[in-house]
Formats: C-alpha cells, structure tokens, sequence
C-alpha cells in the first residue's frame, strides 16, 4: 500500500529550538532565512501561548500547505 | 433455575446479525443462554415488542471523579451505558502525589470544566498509585469501568514542575514506562495524551512537552501490554490532524497497538475537513495500522451564562480573561465602559451580530421570562444596540443569572454525519460523558444515534448502529467478554422501545457537590438496563444495584 503524499512535517529534537529545526529542515538556507520560511509555514506555533515556544510534541511543516 | 429472564424481546446481539426473536437468560452475572430454552427465574423482564441489545460502551468520558461519590455514573446509566472509560485527554486522577493534586484539579477544571466542589467536597482523596484509585472507585460502581491513564499525570509524577517545561531525560523517559506498567498492571486500558490543551494558567499540559520520542517509548510500553493510545489531536487544523493520523499510524504498525484520537468534527466552514481525514485513516488502515477517528453523534451546543468560565469564548481573549476573574471583578470588569468597549471591539466590526446574534436566553432559575427564547440579535435590535453589548447589559441587569444557547456550532449537517458515522473506520464515541458540564449535557449521544441516525434519517440500520457501541468498542479497547450477547458473555443488556429510543431535552439540575449546576439530558424509551446481570435500572427508576466492576482485558503479551 502506498500511501498519498501529504505535506510534510518534523517532531522537534528534544529541547531543539524553533530556530535550530529550522536550520535542521532547510539546511540550504541561510539561518535567518529558514526560520522565517519555516514559521511562514507553522503559523499555528506562533499564534498561541506562549508564541513560538516550540513544544517536544509539535508538528513542524517543512513545505507549503497544498 | 436461572437468576433473571429477559423474555420475549427482539434481540439485537451487537455482531451485526438480523435481529430475532428470543429470550435472554442469565446466571451468576453472565449471559447463560440466548433464544428458546426452557427453566424459571428469580425474576423475568418482559421484553415483548422491545430490542435487547448489549450494553453500550462509552469510550470518551471523564467521569474520573464522578465515579467517587456517583457509581451509576448518572444519567449515563440510563440511556443503556453500561461501561465508560474515563481518563482521557492526558487526565487522571492517579497516580498523582498528594502535593500535585491542586495542580491537576486545576487542569481538569480548565479542560473539562469541572467545577471546584466536585473535587473537595464528596469524597476523601487517599490515594496516590493507580492501584489505589481503582480500589477507590470500585467500591461501589454501577457502571463497569476501563480506565485510561493520562500522560500528564504519569509526566508531572516523574518531573514535577519540569513537566512543562522540558523534554525529559532518559532516566525520566526510563521512570515513566515503569510506572506506565504499574499503571497497565492495574488495570490500566491504555494511555490517553493530549496534543492541545492547557493549564488554568493557560500554560501547554505536560504531556504537550514530551518529544516524540518520549511518547513512542511509552507505547513500546502499551504494545508490551497490548493496551491502547488515546490523544487529543488538534482537531482544528486538517493538515495537522492528518500528519497525526500518521504519526499514531506508525505507531501502531511499530508496536503493534491500537489507537485511537478524537474528536473528528465535521463543520459546513471546513467541508473538506473530514473527507480529508477519513481518506487518509482509509489508507492507513490499508497498511494495516490501526487508527481508530472518534466520533460523536450530537451536533455542537454550547450553554453558558456569566457565571462561569465557558469554551464559546475560548477564542475571544479578552472575554475569556473577564470570564474568569472573580465574581466582583468580574461585574465591576463588565460595568467598566473602556472594558466593555473592548469586549464589543473584541466581536468584530459588526459588534457580534455574526458570532453571537444567534445566541437564545435559555430558560432557568433567574432567567428573565420576557426575553425566554428570544435570540441576542433581536434583543440587541429592540434596545438599539450591538448583539455583543445587549449580552453584557442583560447579564448585568440580572446579577449574571441569564443562560445563553449556542446552538448547532458545528456537526450538524445530518446528511454528512449520519455517512459519517456509517464509515467502517469510525468508532463512534466522543460523548465527554461527565465533562463540560455547565456548557452542554454529554448524555444521550446514544438514544440520539438510536433515534435519528437509525430511526429518523436510516444512515444505520439498527443491528450496525448497536455493533457500533457494543461489539466494535470492546474489540477496539480489548474489553473482555463484553459487547455480544452470546453464552459466557457479561450479562450486560439494554432493553429499549426502538420506535421511541432518544434524548429528552437538555435541561439544568443542581446535583452536584454542593449544589453545582450541570445540564443533563433525560432517557427517553429506555425499559431496563442491567448491568453484570443485576437490573440497575427499570421503568425511569436507579435501583439500588451496583454490580458494575473494573473490566477485565484481553491478555497482556508479555
């Protein structure tokens, strides 16, 4: 069975921050350039409290939503 | 001789099988048998011209504390609920230390909206181990109970006031499993865990601090045991839900386990939202994962009055921060016009005539008679003024005392739930049994399903709907011999007039430690209810039987 493609995503490491995953996930971008890529993406982290505090149990996208 | 007797009745065996005509006897609290067959009982129940079914299984309730001074789990008993599971979302009331119970009260008061007293007044904490709350509540349960244990209680044990704030160590992750299998060999059913709510202080629960790996050790764990995992998922957001569905799809093929996450709601502003995610627990399910979507049967009300903290202002902060300052504060908060401007502001620019226009005065103690059933937006034209501002000035004028319907917030649209609930990968659950009590009654989802999904709009037929609440939960939680009535089975039974079967309307009671209110819904053609083979309730009477028990579990694998 294979499976469709959905958008895709990262858990954090533990104690990784937003910052750090983002470079993690888009390694071919400058650091300032991956987070705000990456947070353009996971607007849902940063419009809760507190915002932007990455939690062990999120989902990170690394991509667009479709 | 047998000790009871159902005769006559229309029996509806939870496999999914044709009803037919025949007789259910019982010994020792167990089905004995099923059909024509000779010999007397100690007591008969006339089932003629009514289904007997197996007892429904609820498996999203929090009646964790309910369960301490109410053993029959009112009113879940009477429309046909004879076991639940309490501990969902992450919550439990153990095992908890004596010093972090202020702090886990807190918890279930935010998230499920139980009120103060429920906690202080009707029963003495003397517990810690999960062991101690089982004997706890086992003293006197009408109902029988699966518990889940909640990760934030199994977290702030291990960590303390580190629970929410770090990922845990190794030696932590280490600590957790143990007491996880403490918790399973208990009795335990599974592990629930919440990837959305928050504290009193609005703070993530603990178990939204633990990394995926922390969560993937524990349910190494639960496929020791053979036990399930429940979550929260952030059901508000398709793309996160479905990234979800695969991560708990994973687990469930990496440790062999069950899971299961809810609610799945459907909603007319996101149409797409369900389809989405039931196309993807399909292909999950096609891989072998097994990935259960709850389901609930009612559409989304929401009561609420200024007398307490409500959800329908969850997204409207400065109303919710209002809503939970104390009593005084909070009039003087609503009399202030530089607040109630912003409160106003807060609605949007038409001054909440699309969010709150709608809302009706419910009746109730204290409730004005002359604005009884008339909705904000027309109250609002009257005075001329704003939806929003009439809310504040009609609650002012009458000390708070006013209860406002929301109704039909979503899941409502009965041609798509009603497909919906039919779907093979849906287990229909997501009551909340015992939850939310001041916002809405969690009882009578199954009279509801019963009544208009079965009866009213034929989605289901009645032998798919009843498999869906008896046989499918017990396979899908590995509840033991109950669930089918068949020989050697629990003697479990609902006996119920299927052309009446329903939910009585919502109304407010004042049962709860001292004297808190809750909205409940009464049994509508419900006949009997028998629980471990003792009539716990008969012609709109509790009796005073309490046979129910903690359920045994399909066997561990280690």
């Amino acid at each position: 069975m294979t499976l469709s493609s959905q958008r895709r995503y990262l858990h954090p490491l533990p104690d990784e921050t937003f910052d750090e995953l983002a470079m993690r996930a888009l390694p071919e971008l400058e650091p300032s350039k991956a987070s705000e890529q990456l947070k353009s993406w996971n607007l849902h982290i940063f419009l809760r409290r507190p915002p932007g505090v990455l939690l062990g149990s999120d989902i990170v996208f690394i991509e667009d939503p479709a | 001789m047998f000790d009871l007797i159902i005769r006559g009745g229309e029996i509806v065996d939870g496999t999914g099988k044709t009803r037919f005509k025949g007789d259910v006897g019982v010994r020792n609290g167990r089905i004995d048998a099923v059909g024509t067959f000779g010999g007397d009982a100690r007591r008969i129940v006339d089932a003629t011209g009514r289904v007997v079914a197996p007892g429904f299984i609820d498996p999203h309730t929090h009646f964790d504390v309910q369960l301490l001074w109410d053993g029959q789990a009112r009113p879940a008993l009477e429309h046909g609920i004879t076991t639940v599971v309490p501990g969902n979302c992450s919550l439990s009331l153990a095992p908890l230390k004596v010093d972090d119970r202020k702090r886990l009260v807190g918890m279930f008061q935010q998230i499920e909206e139980m009120p103060p007293a429920a906690f202080t007044e009707a029963f003495e904490w003397t517990w810690e181990s999960f062991g101690g709350y089982r004997d706890a509540i086992a003293k006197s349960l009408a109902v029988n109970v699966a518990p889940l244990v909640g990760h934030s209680v199994i977290r702030l044990w291990v960590m303390g006031a580190d629970s929410q704030k770090r990922a845990a160590r190794p030696d932590e992750i280490a600590a957790m499993q143990d007491l996880l299998r403490e918790c399973l060999e208990a009795g335990a059913v599974g592990l629930s865990t919440s990837f959305v709510d928050v504290d009193e202080d609005l703070r993530p629960v603990p178990s939204r601090w633990a990394h995926a790996g922390e969560l993937d050790a524990l349910a190494a764990v639960l496929g020791d045991y053979g036990r399930v995992l429940q979550v929260v998922p952030e059901f508000y957001n398709t793309d996160i839900t479905i990234a979800r569905v695969d991560q708990l799809a994973e687990l469930s093929l990496k440790h062999d386990i069950t899971t299961t996450f809810s609610p799945l709601f459907d909603s007319r502003l996101t149409p797409d939202n369900v389809p989405r995610v039931m196309a993807r627990v399909a292909e999950q399910f096609a891989r072998g994962a097994r990935v259960w979507p709850q389901v609930q049967t009612r559409p989304i009300d929401i009561s609420f009055s200024f007398e307490h903290p409500s959800l329908f202002f969850a997204r409207f902060p400065t109303w919710y921060r209002v809503m939970r300052l104390p009593r005084a504060k909070r009039i003087a908060a609503l009399r202030d016009s530089a607040t109630a401007e912003q409160l106003v502001a807060e609605t949007g620019a038409d001054g909440g005539r699309f969010v709150m226009g709608g809302l009706v005065v419910r009746g109730g103690e204290g409730a004005p008679k002359a604005l009884e059933g008339r909705t904000l937006g027309a109250i609002a034209d009257e005075r001329g003024t704003s939806p929003a501002r009439a809310l504040i000035d009609v609650s002012l004028e009458h000390d708070l005392n006013v209860p406002f319907l929301a109704a039909n917030l979503g899941h409502e649209a009965s041609d798509r739930i009603g497909p919906l609930l039919a779907d093979p990968h849906v287990h229909i659950g997501a009551s909340d049994g015992g939850a939310h009590i001041q916002s809405f009654s969690t009882y009578g989802d199954t009279g509801y399903l019963l009544g208009h999904f079965v009866r009213d709009t034929h989605h289901l037929t009645l032998e798919a709907a009843i498999k869906k609440i008896t046989a499918d939960t017990a396979e899908i939680w590995g509840i033991s011999k109950r669930g089918t009535i068949a020989a050697g089975m629990a003697a479990d039974l609902v006996v119920f007039d299927a052309d009446r079967i329903d939910r009585g309307n919502e109304r407010a009671v004042f049962d709860m430690p001292g004297h808190g209110m809750r909205y409940v819904r009464d049994a509508v053609g419900i006949d009997a209810v028998i629980v471990n083979g003792e009539v716990a309730y008969r012609n709109g009477q509790y009796t005073s039987a309490h046979a129910g028990r903690i359920c045994d579990l399909q066997g561990a694998r280690t």
